[in-house]
């Protein structure tokens, strides 16, 4: 089965892996994820100004050339997966809004390109493909290399799940789509109160130090909840999360650092994907030592 | 022609302010059928009322329009003023000029030319009306009450003193609802089971009262005056007269399952009795938690009874009842915490909510009143209160103020530090809202006296550190984040209707709001009736509400219903939608569009019967027959017409 694969940027850049280990890991379950013709930035962010519309004009062009090739769009960074589904929303709440856009994109077309959006695109994480598509129960037929009861934090972050009446992946105050996902990869989800707080997000820009403290406070209660290991969705949180750990350290002595990973790492691992393809090396806080400790490489 | 006069109401500058009530008056005075028209400053009062009447005998008139204010308000006013001369009251109408016309806009020249079409549209209504006498309908003195709260008890016993008959149906095992459970009351702090005891026990033991426990309403049939319903009971399998409330049974009994009285804070057996003070004084077997209700699994209650009181085989009754008058009384529930998955309700065993609290402070609770938290038992010593827990979040949970959780906040508090002398109590607030008798002054002291420091911000997440919990929220006076250790937090849920609420109005045909409240029939004047004739509602089904409002409530409703059962005949309009037999063709639209179930398909005789007395005079009949035959008295289709005609100038 082939799906329409929106990757944003980062996914070429930093988060390179997030995207291989997506494509590897979804093969080997029977998708196809196919990149879209002609994709843009996202937008990044998605804009809370009252008159917005100039920034969905990114998100909604993507959206219009997705829907000339179907009606789903699947995407794993958690920012593009906000930005571009609660520009969708907006757009299919609001005809007048979504008949302004088609104005800006008509007036800024290049070549022949006819970009025109009409609200038929859904726009689906990939937990919730492989939720739906595959079903967690049915996932553990794929599963070579069970995860032997590892004790793994998901990390939620805010974009994947908030605001929860736009993206209605999850109950954003207690989700558990990714604790699902590990427990069918045969490890043991932990429960810990921070898995839906901040990162920092861009506040590591100009006030590093605060990402500091939010990264402590959600790392320290997920060891203290006995995670071995985390997993989120986002590039951004991933960065922030492992970039301080070190220093956290050497301010408290009692902070254990936790490896952090893209669920896609851990799925490609329980799914039997070779240790090369895992591309475990591009955090500071070295995963390997945890798994192979635990059996897993 | 109907000899028609036309009285223009100023209503001092109500109208007059906008309307050019005498240009209105002399238009008509020249109107076809209209023999006399005059304008006044107040219709409503002594001597205008006195100016109808003299117009009616002068000119010898026929119909009269009263150009006022809505007939919700003076209708009834006028037509008992003109019935008095012995002119049909059906006979008058009233042409709203004041709600629909000069309040509408500051145009007089517009205002001026509707208040004329409005006017003309009652007038050729009128030409149209018959002379009618209101139907009679004769009344069942006997009241059913249905919850058997701190509302429905005042209500039962306000009725049967009167001298009528109650029947008080409560679906749990005893009356007494949720204030059996609170600890003190604010603000005078008396213990609320010393001042709900001894009414749940009189209320029991009047003989006028009828007492039906473990039972729900299932089927209402009926109107006004007049209901058949059918109470459903399920058994106690304890014969009532034999039990002495020993406890024998329970001591015995090897099911533990946790108790709902005590929200969960203390377990009870599968036989058991709610609380020592429940009404009726027996134990009672809850079915869904013994091993079966089959003494060939488990007999040890039955053989631990001295007086045989045990019995397997007693059956589920439906009991039917006949009533005039019923009060809804069913009282609320306090909003799930679940939903509120931040606060960690269900995670950590020592975020609480107010119930809770209440069975903790209580003597009678699962820890006789010591502050002790659920987790290890241990005395809290530092314990955050938080308000407003799905109150006034209208984009999340509930929009509305719960309205009395300032209050048992402050009286948490307050209680909480009479009995921890050296704990730290905090509480998270939006405003604070103590308006009532002496509340004011009940919270000021509590911040005062108690020392309970009041922190005005919203708190954003609980979790769990080690051994306490952490508050997060926001102190919006100093606009900074605060995290605060707790050993205990108590979350002031909002109040929701009672379970079940929504499936009883549609019942009683009682209609709620967007929360599940049940309306009532006006939210100033007729705060305690229903729009439905004959049902009354009292406490918190209606709305969030404390003890002393709904106290008042309920003996208001119980006035209302025995208003009803001075009379021996109530009188209802008659403005019915009847049917002409000779145009129906007994396709069954009407029957299937009524929402009050008067009319039904008689086959054999060939007509549709209208029970005149259950038609509200919707109109929604009417509207569906395709042919004619169904017509509303005094506003038949060709009334509707002329008044469409005139309105449209085409006339």
């Amino acid at each position: 089965m082939k799906v329409n694969f929106y990757p944003g940027c980062t996914l070429k850049t930093k988060a390179s892996n997030l995207e291989r280990t997506a494509k590897a890991s979804m093969a080997i379950l029977g998708i196809e994820l196919e990149e879209m013709a002609e994709w843009t930035c996202c937008g990044a962010n998605f804009s809370l100004a009252n008159d917005n519309i100039m920034k969905m004009a990114a998100p909604i062009r993507n959206l219009a050339r997705a829907e000339k090739v179907g009606t789903e769009l699947v995407t794993i960074c958690s920012a593009c997966y906000n930005v571009l589904k609660r520009a969708n929303y907006a757009v299919k709440n609001d005809s007048e809004k979504l008949e302004k856009l088609n104005l800006f994109l008509e007036d800024g077309k290049i070549q022949d390109n006819d970009d025109q959006y009409h609200g038929k695109v859904n726009v689906l994480h990939l937990l919730e493909l492989i939720k739906e598509k595959i079903g967690f129960d049915n996932l553990k037929k794929y599963i070579k290399k069970p995860l032997n009861g590892l004790k793994v934090a998901p990390y939620y972050g805010c974009q994947l799940i908030r605001p929860q009446k736009e993206l209605e992946i999850e109950d954003q105050e207690a989700p558990e789509i990714l604790h699902n996902l590990i427990d069918a990869l045969g490890g043991d989800a932990v429960d810990y109160s921070m898995d839906t707080e901040c990162c920092g997000s861009y506040v590591e820009v100009n006030r590093p130090k605060e990402v500091w403290l939010a990264s402590y406070r959600i790392l320290r209660q997920a060891r203290a909840a006995g995670a071995k290991i985390m997993i989120t969705s986002c590039p951004l949180c991933l960065y922030n999360l492992d970039k301080h750990q070190f220093d956290i350290e050497k301010e408290h002595s009692d902070f254990k650092p936790v490896p952090i990973l893209y669920f896609t790492q851990l799925l490609g691992l329980a799914l039997g994907l070779p240790e090369e393809e895992l591309e475990l090396n591009g955090t500071k806080v070295d995963p390997r030592p945890v798994l192979k400790e635990s059996g897993l490489l | 022609m109907k000899r028609i006069g036309v009285f223009v109401c100023w209503c001092g500058s109500n109208i007059a302010g906008t309307v050019d009530v005498e240009k209105v008056a002399e238009h008509f005075r020249t109107y076809p059928g209209v023999v006399h028209a005059e304008s006044y400053q107040y219709l409503c009062s002594e001597p205008g009322q006195k100016i109808i009447l003299n117009r009616i005998k002068e000119h010898g008139l026929k119909g009269v329009v009263i150009a006022a204010c809505s007939p919700t308000m003076h209708e009834s006013t006028f037509r008992n003023t003109v019935q008095q001369i012995g002119f049909n009251p059906f006979q008058l109408e009233i042409a709203n000029i004041r709600e629909q016309v000069s309040w509408v806009t500051e145009d007089k020249d517009s205002a001026t030319s509707k208040a004329i079409t409005s006017i003309s549209q009652i007038v050729e209504k009128l030409k149209g009306n018959e002379a009618l006498d209101p139907i009679q309908v004769p009344v069942t003195k006997k009241a059913l009450v249905i919850g058997g709260g701190i509302a429905g008890i005042e209500a039962a016993l306000n009725i049967a003193k009167a001298g009528y008959k109650v029947y008080l149906v409560e679906k749990e095992a005893t009356i007494g609802g949720h204030m059996a459970q609170l600890s003190e009351t604010f603000p005078t702090l008396d213990c609320s089971q010393c001042i709900l005891t001894p009414k749940m026990v009189e209320v029991a033991r009047h003989p006028n009262v009828e007492l039906y426990t473990l039972s729900k309403v299932t089927k209402i049939e009926g109107f006004i005056g007049n209901f058949k319903v059918t109470v459903h009971k399920e058994p106690d399998y304890v014969k009532r007269a034999d039990c002495t409330a020993c406890g024998d049974c329970a001591e015995v009994c090897p099911v533990e399952v946790p108790s709902e009285f005590n929200q969960t804070l203390k377990y009870r057996k599968a036989i058991y009795i709610p609380s020592p003070q429940a009404v009726p004084t027996i134990y009672h077997i809850d079915p869904e938690t013994c091993l079966g209700i089959n003494p060939i699994k488990c007999n040890k209650c039955a053989e631990a009874c001295e007086r045989k009181a045990i019995d397997f085989d007693q059956q589920p009754e439906d009991i039917l009842i006949e009533v005039g008058a019923i009060v809804v009384a069913t009282g609320y529930d306090l909003y799930d915490k679940e939903l509120m998955a931040e606060y960690g309700y269900g995670r950590y065993q020592d975020v609480i909510d107010g119930l809770q609290f209440e069975r903790i402070l209580s003597a009678s609770g699962p820890t006789e009143g010591k502050v002790l938290r659920p987790s290890d038992g241990t005395v809290p010593k530092r314990v955050v209160f938080v308000q407003c827990c799905g109150s006034r979040d209208p984009e999340h949970h509930k929009a509305y103020c719960s309205k009395i959780c300032c209050m048992y906040t402050a009286k948490h508090a307050l209680l909480y530090k009479h009995k921890v002398h050296d704990g730290k109590a905090t509480v998270f607030y939006m405003d604070i809202r103590a308006n009532g008798k002496r509340y004011e002054e009940f919270v000021q002291n509590a911040i005062e006296h108690e020392h309970i420091s009041y922190l005005r911000g919203r708190v954003s997440k609980i979790y769990q550190e080690n051994d306490h919990l952490v508050v997060m929220g926001a102190d919006t006076l100093s606009g900074k984040r605060v995290e605060i250790e707790a050993d205990l937090v108590v979350l002031a849920m909002a109040m929701v209707p009672g379970k079940g609420t929504m499936e009883l109005a549609k019942l009683l045909k009682v209609g709620y709001d967007e929360n599940g409240f049940l309306n009532e029939a006006h939210p100033k004047l007729r705060p305690v009736e229903s729009l439905t004739g004959g049902v009354f509602i009292a406490g918190a089904v209606q709305a969030p509400k404390d003890i002393p409002e709904t106290v008042a409530q309920a003996s208001g409703a119980a006035s209302k219903v025995l208003e009803m059962f001075g009379q021996d005949y109530l009188w209802k309009e008659p403005t019915i939608v009847d049917v002409d037999g000779s145009l129906c063709s007994m396709c069954g639209n009407c029957v299937l569009v009524c929402p009050y179930g008067a009319r039904s398909l008689n086959k054999e005789k060939h007509i549709v019967e209208v029970n005149a007395v259950l038609c509200e005079s919707c109109g929604a009949c009417a509207a569906a027959c395709p042919t004619g035959a169904a017509q509303q008295r005094n506003l038949t289709d060709k009334q509707i017409v002329d008044m469409i005609e005139v309105a449209l100038e085409i006339k």
